[in-house]
C-alpha cells in the first residue's frame, strides 16, 4: 500500500517532494512564504524549528490556526533561535534527533554560507528551508546545490504559486492553491470528480 | 622638555614604540617604558616569537564560559602595531578592554585617575575608580539656530565645567581645554586633548557622564566617546572576566536551549505592564523598586556562566548556580554601589552610571553581548514578574488598591504604605520604596478609550508637577507652551474638584491668536531631531527658514490637545 507522506498538505505537490530530504522554500513575499511556512509546521508537527533573526520566524496564532484545521491539536514544536550568523551553525549541529528540522531564513545575514551549509548537509533528517531570500538573485551563493528541490511561492490572485524550480524527479511545474485549498483544506478536484 | 617629575590626571594615552605616552591634564605628555598584552590561542608559539618586535611570551590556562579549560600564550610585543597585524593572522583573544586599556592597567596609570610620573615609574595617587571627580577643564559647545539647538547654527552657548561661560557668533569662538564636546563647525573651533562631536555620539549621556564612565570603564575617553551603552558595560563586566581569568573571544556563538512552544511562550515574556483605571485619582503612592533589574541580577546572581550550570536555584525555567560570583552580576554590584554613592554628591555622573544600569538587563539578551545568554535574560524577566506579582498579593492583603503598575513601579492608593514597604522588602529581598506621593494623578486613555500605561501626569504632594509621556517630543512648540502653561496651573490644585475646576475655565485665546499670528518659532515641530514646519502644501524643513504655515493645522492640534485634557479628567 502506498504510504501518504505529508508535507505541505497539498498531495500534487508532496507526491514530487516525498523522497527528498532537504527541501527549500523560498518567497519575496512574505504573506505567501509565512502561510506555506505555518501550515507545513502544523502539519509535520513535531518538528525541531530553528528560527534564525532577532525578531518574527514564527506566529503562534497562526500556527495554532493550522493546527485546528488539521484536528492537530496537541502537537508541539521544539524550538532554538539563531540570533545571530555565528550561532547557526553550532545550532544545527546540535540538533541531532530524527525529528524533522524546519530552519528558517537561514541565511538571512548573508555571512557563514560555507559553514551554514555544511551542517545543513550533515543534518540525518529531514531538512525544510524557508527563506525570504530570492533564489534567481542570490542562487549559487546560498548553497542552491544542496537543497534537492526548491519551490518557489508567490501570492496569486486568489491564493498562492508554487513553482518547482529545481527538482530530482521532475522539471519546472506551477501549481495554485486556492484559499479554500489553504485554509479549508479543501481539495482540488480532479476530472475523475466530475464524472 | 619633559620633566622627570608630571603629577596630573590621565586624559588620553597614545602607543609608541616600547612606550606609552600618556597625555595629562594641562596639555602636558609623559611618556612611559612599557610593552603590551597580546593574547594567542595557539599551538606553535615559536611562529609568533618570529615577530622581532616580541619579546617574550608565557603560557597560561584560561576558561571560557562554558567552563573548559583552554591553554592561550600571552606574549609581550614592544610595539602595537605586533598587536594588529597578528590580530588578522591568528586567534588573538582578550582584546576587550582594548589592548592600550589593559597595558595602563598594568602601569597603573588609569584614565581619568591622578598619576604621578617620575623615572618611568607610574604611581597611582588615588584610589582606583575614586568617587572624586578628575580636576580636568571640560566645555560643551551648543550651536543655536532660530529654530533651537541645531549644528548648523550660527550662535554659540559655551560651557565650562558644566557653568554658561559666553554666548556670541560662532566666529568668535575659540576654547581650549582637557575635554570639548563640540556640535557642528564648532569642532574645527576647539582645542583639547579629546574632542567629542555631539553628532557622533551614540550614548545619551553628557560630557561629564562620559568621563565617569572613563573613570569607572578604564578605558581612555577616546575609546568610549562614541560608545554605546552597552560598550562601557561589557568594559565594566570585562574587567571582571579578566580577572577571574575567563577567555574574552572575539564573537561568542550560543546555543539556544530546545524549548518546546509552550515553554517558549511561558520563558519569552517581558515585565508586567497593567492597564490603568484612566482618569482622576486623589491620594496615591508611586512606590519603586529601585534598580530593579540590576538588583535580580545580583541577587540571584544571574550570568551567562551560571544559569543552567547546576541546580542551586531551579525555577521552571531554567537552574541557577551559586557556587560562584558570576561576571555580570559582580560588575553590575559595583554599578549599583556606585551609583548610590554618587547620588549623594553628584547627580549628573549618578545618571551616568544608571545608563548603564538600565542597559545591564537588555543586554544580556542581545545578540552580541559577550557575557549574556537568552536564558540569563528570561531569568530576570521571571523574577521580575514573580517580584511584581508579590508585591501586588501583599498590597491586596493589605487592603490597598493597586492603580497602576509598570515592570518595577507601582501605584497604590490606601493606607498601611509603610507596613507594605516593610513586608514586600522582606519578601521579596529587593528594595521598594516610595517615589512620588501624589495629591492627585491622571492616568490618560487613547480617544478609543484604551489606557495609556505611560502617560500620566500629577501633583506631587509639596513639590510640583510629575508630567509623564504627556509632552511628545514631536508635538508643535505652540502646543508644548500650551501644555506645559496647562501644568503649571494645574500646580495650585490639590484635589480632582480643583484640577476640574481649573481646566475646564482655562482660556485658550491667547493660543488661539498664535496659531495665527505667533512667532515662527512657534510652529517648529521636532521630528527625529530634525525641525519642520507645516504649511498647506505639507511638511518643510525649518532649517530652510520660516516661509509660511497652516493656521488651522496648529489651531485643530492645540483644540484636540484641550479636548483629550478635558476627556481625561471628565472621563468621558
Amino acid at each position: 500500500m502506498e504510504t501518504k507522506i505529508l508535507i505541505t498538505g497539498f498531495e500534487e505537490l508532496d507526491k514530487y517532494l516525498a523522497e527528498d530530504d532537504i527541501i527549500e522554500f523560498y518567497s519575496e513575499q512574505s504573506i505567501a512564504l509565512d502561510i506555506i511556512y505555518h501550515r507545513v509546521l502544523a502539519l509535520l508537527a513535531p518538528v525541531n524549528l530553528i528560527i534564525v533573526g532577532v525578531r518574527g520566524g514564527f506566529d503562534p496564532l497562526i500556527f495554532r490556526t493550522f493546527c485546528r484545521i488539521f484536528n492537530r491539536n496537541n502537537v508541539n514544536l521544539y524550538i532554538q533561535r539563531a540570533f545571530k550568523a555565528e550561532d547557526i551553525e553550532p545550532t544545527l549541529l546540535e540538533s541531532k534527533n530524527s525529528l524533522p528540522l524546519v530552519i528558517y531564513n537561514p541565511y538571512g545575514y548573508r555571512r557563514l554560507y560555507a559553514r551554514i551549509v555544511s551542517a545543513i548537509k550533515n543534518s540525518r533528517s529531514k531538512v525544510l528551508i524557508f527563506s525570504p531570500i530570492d533564489r534567481k538573485k542570490n542562487g549559487s551563493t546560498l548553497g542552491a546545490h544542496v537543497a534537492h528541490s526548491i519551490i518557489e511561492l508567490k501570492e496569486a490572485k486568489n491564493g498562492i504559486k508554487a513553482r518547482i524550480i529545481k527538482s530530482v524527479t521532475t522539471g519546472p511545474i506551477t501549481f495554485e492553491f486556492t484559499k479554500g485549498m489553504i485554509y479549508y483544506n479543501l481539495r482540488q478536484k480532479s476530472l475523475l470528480d466530475w464524472i | 622638555m619633559q620633566s622627570s617629575c608630571q603629577v596630573g590626571y590621565v586624559i588620553d594615552a597614545i602607543p609608541r614604540y616600547n612606550r606609552i605616552e600618556l597625555i595629562l591634564n594641562g596639555f602636558r605628555s609623559v611618556s612611559v617604558r612599557t610593552t603590551y598584552p597580546i593574547y594567542v590561542i595557539t599551538d606553535d608559539p615559536y611562529k609568533v616569537l618570529q615577530i622581532p618586535d616580541i619579546v617574550s611570551y608565557k603560557e597560561e590556562e584560561w576558561r571560557t564560559l562554558d567552563n573548559k579549560r583552554v591553554k592561550l600564550y600571552r606574549f609581550e610585543s614592544r610595539s602595537i602595531e605586533a598587536y594588529y597585524f597578528l590580530r588578522d593572522k591568528m586567534q588573538v583573544v582578550n582584546e576587550f578592554p582594548s589592548i592600550i586599556s589593559q597595558t595602563l592597567y598594568r602601569l597603573r596609570a588609569l584614565p581619568m585617575h591622578k598619576i604621578k610620573v617620575e623615572n618611568d615609574m607610574v604611581e597611582l595617587l588615588e584610589e582606583e575608580r575614586s568617587l572624586e571627580f578628575p580636576e580636568i577643564d571640560f566645555a560643551e559647545i551648543e550651536l543655536e539656530d532660530w529654530f533651537g539647538k541645531s549644528p548648523r547654527g550660527k550662535r554659540y552657548n559655551l560651557f565650562i565645567n558644566g557653568k554658561l561661560r559666553e554666548s556670541g557668533d560662532i566666529r568668535d569662538l575659540y576654547v581650549e581645554a582637557d575635554v570639548v564636546e563640540c556640535s557642528g563647525i564648532s569642532y574645527e573651533k576647539a582645542k583639547a586633548a579629546v574632542k567629542i562631536l555631539k553628532e557622533k555620539k551614540r550614548s545619551p549621556v553628557s560630557v561629564k557622564g562620559l568621563i565617569e564612565w572613563s573613570k569607572t570603564a578604564r578605558v581612555p575617553l577616546k575609546e568610549i566617546r562614541y560608545a554605546t551603552i552597552g560598550k562601557a558595560l561589557t568594559t565594566n563586566e570585562a574587567w571582571v572576566a579578566l580577572k577571574k581569568k575567563y577567555l574574552i573571544p572575539k564573537v561568542k556563538p550560543s546555543v539556544e536551549q530546545n524549548k518546546d512552544l509552550n515553554e517558549l511562550m511561558f520563558a519569552d515574556k517581558g515585565g508586567i505592564i497593567l492597564f490603568p483605571n484612566a482618569g482622576i485619582h486623589e491620594n496615591v503612592y508611586q512606590l519603586d523598586f529601585s534598580s530593579m533589574y540590576p538588583s535580580i541580577i545580583v541577587k540571584y546572581n544571574i550570568s551567562a556562566e551560571t544559569v543552567n550550570a547546576c541546580e542551586d536555584i531551579v525555577t521552571p525555567l531554567h537552574s541557577i548556580c551559586l557556587k560562584e560570583k558570576g561576571i555580570v552580576p559582580e560588575a553590575l554590584e559595583a554599578l549599583i554601589e556606585r551609583k548610590k554613592k554618587l547620588k549623594e554628591i553628584d547627580e549628573e555622573r549618578a545618571e551616568a552610571i544608571k545608563w548603564i544600569l538600565v542597559a545591564s538587563f537588555g543586554y544580556l539578551g542581545y545578540r552580541n553581548s559577550k557575557f549574556g545568554k537568552i536564558e540569563a535574560y528570561e531569568m530576570v524577566t521571571y523574577f521580575a514578574r514573580e517580584t511584581m506579582r508579590k508585591a501586588m498579593a501583599i498590597a491586596k492583603e493589605k487592603g490597598l488598591e493597586v492603580l497602576h503598575g509598570i515592570v518595577d513601579s507601582l501605584f497604590i492608593k490606601g493606607d498601611k504604605i509603610d507596613e507594605f514597604i516593610e513586608d514586600v522588602n522582606r519578601a521579596t529581598g529587593l528594595n521598594i520604596k516610595i517615589e512620588s506621593e501624589y495629591e492627585w494623578i491622571v492616568f490618560t486613555s487613547t480617544r478609543e478609550g484604551q489606557p495609556h500605561p505611560q502617560r500620566y501626569f500629577g501633583k506631587i504632594r509639596g513639590n510640583g508637577m510629575k508630567v509623564k509621556g504627556v509632552i511628545k517630543e514631536n508635538m508643535p512648540n505652540l502646543v508644548k507652551d500650551f501644555l506645559e502653561h496647562v501644568f503649571k496651573e494645574l500646580e495650585h490644585a490639590h484635589n480632582a474638584s480643583e484640577v476640574k475646576e481649573i481646566l475646564n475655565s482655562l482660556e485658550l485665546s491667547e493660543y488661539k491668536r498664535r496659531a495665527f499670528y505667533g512667532k515662527p518659532i512657534d510652529y517648529v515641530i521636532w521630528i527625529k531631531d530634525r525641525p519642520y514646519i507645516k504649511n498647506s502644501k505639507g511638511f518643510y524643513a525649518a532649517e530652510l527658514g520660516y516661509r509660511d504655515h497652516d493656521p488651522y493645522y496648529y489651531l485643530a492640534y492645540l483644540e484636540r490637545t484641550y479636548e483629550d485634557l478635558l476627556r481625561w479628567i471628565n472621563g468621558d
